[in-house]
């Protein structure tokens, strides 16, 4: 995909993040650098509870690192902006606006837009991601597949330059979640954002991922980069191809190797270990 | 195998006396009767208790109701305590705002508020009398303060419960800080923000109850305690359902103003 | 992308000292706002503003209070006061605690008593004054009825309501495991409803309190709520303040008492944040 005037580059350079618990100190980021291409979509994989969404709140502005720079087209973030929007996990919609309030809210908040305009964007983005027929609905009566519809638009309408996913498909089931992800390959094969994508399944961080970013646990950095050069359109077919078998193995085995160093170094394990050894033996 | 067919048979039936009869229904009204009949017979047989008027006293003291009294009572009741209430709301709600989202306006307001709250309102009769020269202003003051700490807290704990995400949602779109309380935080406070406000309701109703019964100067609660001192029971209880009418009244209206703000809460 | 600095950037962090907790914002502000509070009542009083003329200052309250406290008076108004208050409320959970968890719990019985004890539920409780003095003609009881009724409702909701919000699914895993009402009763429907019941019972502890003084203000013969009332008939201004800071400390021990001890029953429970502003952005 080519590079747009409209994408945008995220660098982090050695970032570090605390975090103070109950008296206690716990680093969460150390050292960490990457950079998020522009017009590129970047997964981020490790074990849970390894700081990832303390990444996303940090390209979205919500808190600030301690140590380090996170800068977007070489100025630091200094705040949040509807330059990097948020899906947020499970939903974050706005449970006392409809569907379609909940798409307008951010462009006519802003006034950026005038209603005219608004309502017939909010439509069409609607209609993309398949909510036409419950644009007066409340959020509490939508599914939880809808609902991430939903949200998605919410943030595309206002055409931010980075978009963040923060587990944006976890809870849902199986089928929903396939569905979820060839919606947003989709979606993002047509915008020109950069995108940031978090989550903690391997095969969803492959068929979507420009880059694969591996994380290591607490304290957290990126542990390497694999460059996923599948072709895009991406399709699920693709999960058998020779490439994506060695992407995975890669990929497996670096993952496997933090899991561990988790699990003896800390008491709390808290990684996805037996889905990922299984995962690896049924391959 | 005649067992199986007992079973199938008492089955059928039940679908039957199902399909007609709505026992859940039945069994709420039997809930009125079972107590009305176990006061009768309590005063009745129980000899202690013989001083407590029988419902059917109760019933026949209704057609000698004073009615214009009764009204005029109603009505002095009803302006007291809607009076309180609205300045309470008036008062404690932006207060309330203001300690729930800022944390200069809460360390500055709430320990205060904590050292004064504990006093019960109640407590406050003998220095209100103090303070206030007509007892209509003692009253309504009483109420007032009733209400008011209801609605500081509960609008409080609301807006500091908000799910964090939406307003940081809000500031991602943009919306600068007046916006970001009007369209994000209060609607999300607003469930919260009622329940303080039912609270309220029920205690101004008690405050003025007490405190007509102590003023001497008509309400309700002057109208049960005269009863009392005249010793006509049938015409206390009678007064008691009517105080009971009347908050019960107050509090599905606040609830029913609750319903329609939040009606988003309630569709499944 | 410049990635010179290789070496590791360490965190410096130091717990908060002693001296920076008193000097946070937070405890300065905090004690600014409870000293605006003496203060402004010193200068009101002190310049007469209003009826503050005949209002005592903090000075003379203090002086009268200590006074006080060292009186026989005292000790047996505050003991006749909290022996009130703990009979009402303690005979209301006894019985709002049990009914609750039944109503909660099956339909038949909710459906049987739930629709009258609605229909009691908005009489508030000042108003079964006469007939507590009618029923019960020993004066203690008839005072301690008003808390009990105070208490008795936000009790029995809050079980109700802490019933019905435990997740049915815990029951059909019960039942799986092969547990009998009994079991069910006492492994999954009190401990579900617990957090509930426990502020159900601090709230009702509160408007006890009230209860009290308002029983003692119309009938009583000791008590502080009486002994305020008193002290305004025999213009005795600081011994109302007085007596309502007593009454509030009373209260406010008992209800902090409450919740220690049902707080304790609950360890799972979970603790309530800071204000908003703070944790939108860190």
């Amino acid at each position: 995909m080519s590079t747009s005037n409209q994408a945008s580059e995220v660098i982090f350079n050695n970032v570090g993040k605390m975090a103070i618990f109950k008296k206690n100190q716990t680093v969460i980021l150390k050292n960490c650098s990457f950079t998020v291409e522009p017009g590129k979509l970047t997964v981020l994989i490790g074990p849970s509870g390894c700081g990832k969404t303390t990444i996303i709140n940090l390209i979205a502005g919500y808190e600030r690192p301690d140590l380090g720079s996170v800068k977007m087209d070489g100025q630091p973030i200094s705040g949040p902006n509807w330059e990097r929007l948020v899906v947020f996990q499970e939903t974050a919609l706005y449970p006392w606006l409809s569907c379609y309030e909940n798409v307008m809210f951010g462009p006519l908040s802003r006034k950026v837009m005038a209603k005219e305009k608004a309502h017939e964007e909010t439509l069409k983005l609607l209609a993309k991601v398949g909510l036409e027929d419950f644009r007066d609905k409340y959020p509490s009566q939508l599914s939880g597949g809808m609902q991430r519809r939903a949200e998605l638009a919410r943030a595309l309408i206002n055409q931010p330059k980075v978009m963040l996913m923060d587990e944006p498909f976890r809870g849902l089931d199986a089928m929903t979640r396939q569905l979820m992800q060839e919606y947003y390959l989709k979606l993002f094969e047509e915008t020109h954002a950069s995108h940031v994508f978090v989550t903690s399944e391997l095969d969803e961080a492959i068929i979507l991922a420009d880059n694969l970013l591996i994380m290591t646990n607490k304290p957290s950095k990126i542990q390497k980069t694999i460059e996923v050069d599948l072709p895009r359109p991406r399709e699920w077919s693709m999960v058998t191809s020779k490439r994506y078998l060695e992407i995975k193995a890669e990929a497996l085995e670096l993952l496997h190797e933090e899991a561990v160093k988790a699990s003896t170094t800390s008491g709390k394990v808290d990684v996805d270990l037996s889905g990922l050894l299984q995962t690896a033996d049924s391959d | 195998m005649s067992d199986h067919t007992a079973t199938v048979e008492s089955h059928f039936w039940r679908q039957i006396s199902r399909t007609f009869v709505n026992w859940s229904l039945f069994r709420q009204i039997m809930s009125f009767v079972l107590f009305l009949v176990l006061w009768s017979i309590i005063v009745v047989a129980v000899d202690y208790f013989q001083q407590i008027p029988t419902p059917k006293a109760v019933f026949m003291a209704l057609f000698e109701l004073p009615f214009s009294v009764v009204f005029i009572n109603m009505l002095k009741s009803f302006i007291r305590v809607l009076a309180g209430f609205f300045l309470g709301i008036l008062l404690g709600f932006p207060i309330g705002v203001a300690i729930g989202y800022s944390k200069v306006a809460k360390s500055l307001i709430f320990p205060a508020f904590e050292m004064v709250r504990p006093i019960p309102p109640i407590a406050w009769i003998p220095a209100t009398v103090l303070f206030f020269v007509h007892i209509e202003s003692q009253i309504i003051f009483l109420t007032f303060y009733g209400a008011f700490f209801p609605v500081v807290y509960n609008t409080m704990g609301g807006i500091s419960e908000v799910d964090i995400r939406l307003p940081r949602a809000a500031m991602s779109f943009g919306l600068n800080k007046r916006q970001m309380l009007w369209k994000v935080i209060l609607p999300a406070a607003m469930p919260q923000i009622f329940t303080g406000m039912k609270l309220a309701m029920g205690i101004t109703w008690i405050l003025v109850v007490a405190a007509e019964m102590m003023a001497n100067k008509g309400g309700m609660g002057y109208y049960v305690w005269y009863n009392h001192t005249v010793m006509d029971y049938p015409h206390v209880v009678l007064g008691m359902g009517i105080i009971g009418l009347c908050g019960a009244i107050c509090s599905i209206g606040i609830a029913w103003i609750g319903n329609y703000f939040t009606r988003w809460q309630r569709i499944f | 992308m410049s990635n010179a600095n290789e070496e590791a950037l360490d965190f410096v962090w130091q717990p908060p000292t002693i001296k920076s907790k008193i000097f946070s914002q937070t405890t300065i502000l905090g004690a600014i706002s409870i000293l605006l509070v003496f203060v402004s009542w010193g200068l009101l009083v002190h310049f007469e503003v209003y009826r503050f003329v005949l209002f005592p200052s903090p000075a003379e309250v203090l002086e009268e209070g200590i006074a006080w406290v060292s009186t026989h008076v005292f000790w047996m108004d505050a003991g006749a006061t909290t022996l009130r208050v703990l009979g009402g409320v303690l005979a209301a959970y006894i019985i709002a605690i049990p009914l609750g968890l039944m109503i909660g719990w099956k339909k038949i019985f909710s459906d049987l008593t739930f629709p009258t004890l609605e229909l009691l539920r908005p009489i508030p409780a000042p108003a079964y004054l006469p007939l507590a003095i009618l029923l019960l003609p020993w004066q203690e009881a008839s005072v301690a009825f008003i808390p009990f009724i105070d208490a008795f409702f936000p009790v029995l909701l809050n079980t109700i309501v802490g019933v019905k919000m435990i997740d049915r699914d815990y029951f059909r895993a019960a039942r799986c495991l092969g547990s009998s009402p009994k079991q069910i009763f006492w492994h999954v429907v009190l401990p579900g409803a617990l957090p509930s019941i426990s502020s159900g019972c601090a709230i009702g502890m509160g408007i006890g309190w009230m209860g009290a003084v308002v029983g003692e203000m119309i009938t009583g013969k000791w008590g502080l709520g009486y002994r305020i009332w008193e002290a305004y008939i025999l213009i005795q201004y600081p011994l109302i303040v007085n007596g309502m800071i007593a009454i509030g400390i009373l209260g406010f021990g008992s209800s902090v008492l409450i919740r220690y001890l049902t707080v304790r029953l609950i360890p799972w429970r979970r603790a309530i944040t800071d204000s908003l502003e703070e944790s939108i952005t860190k």
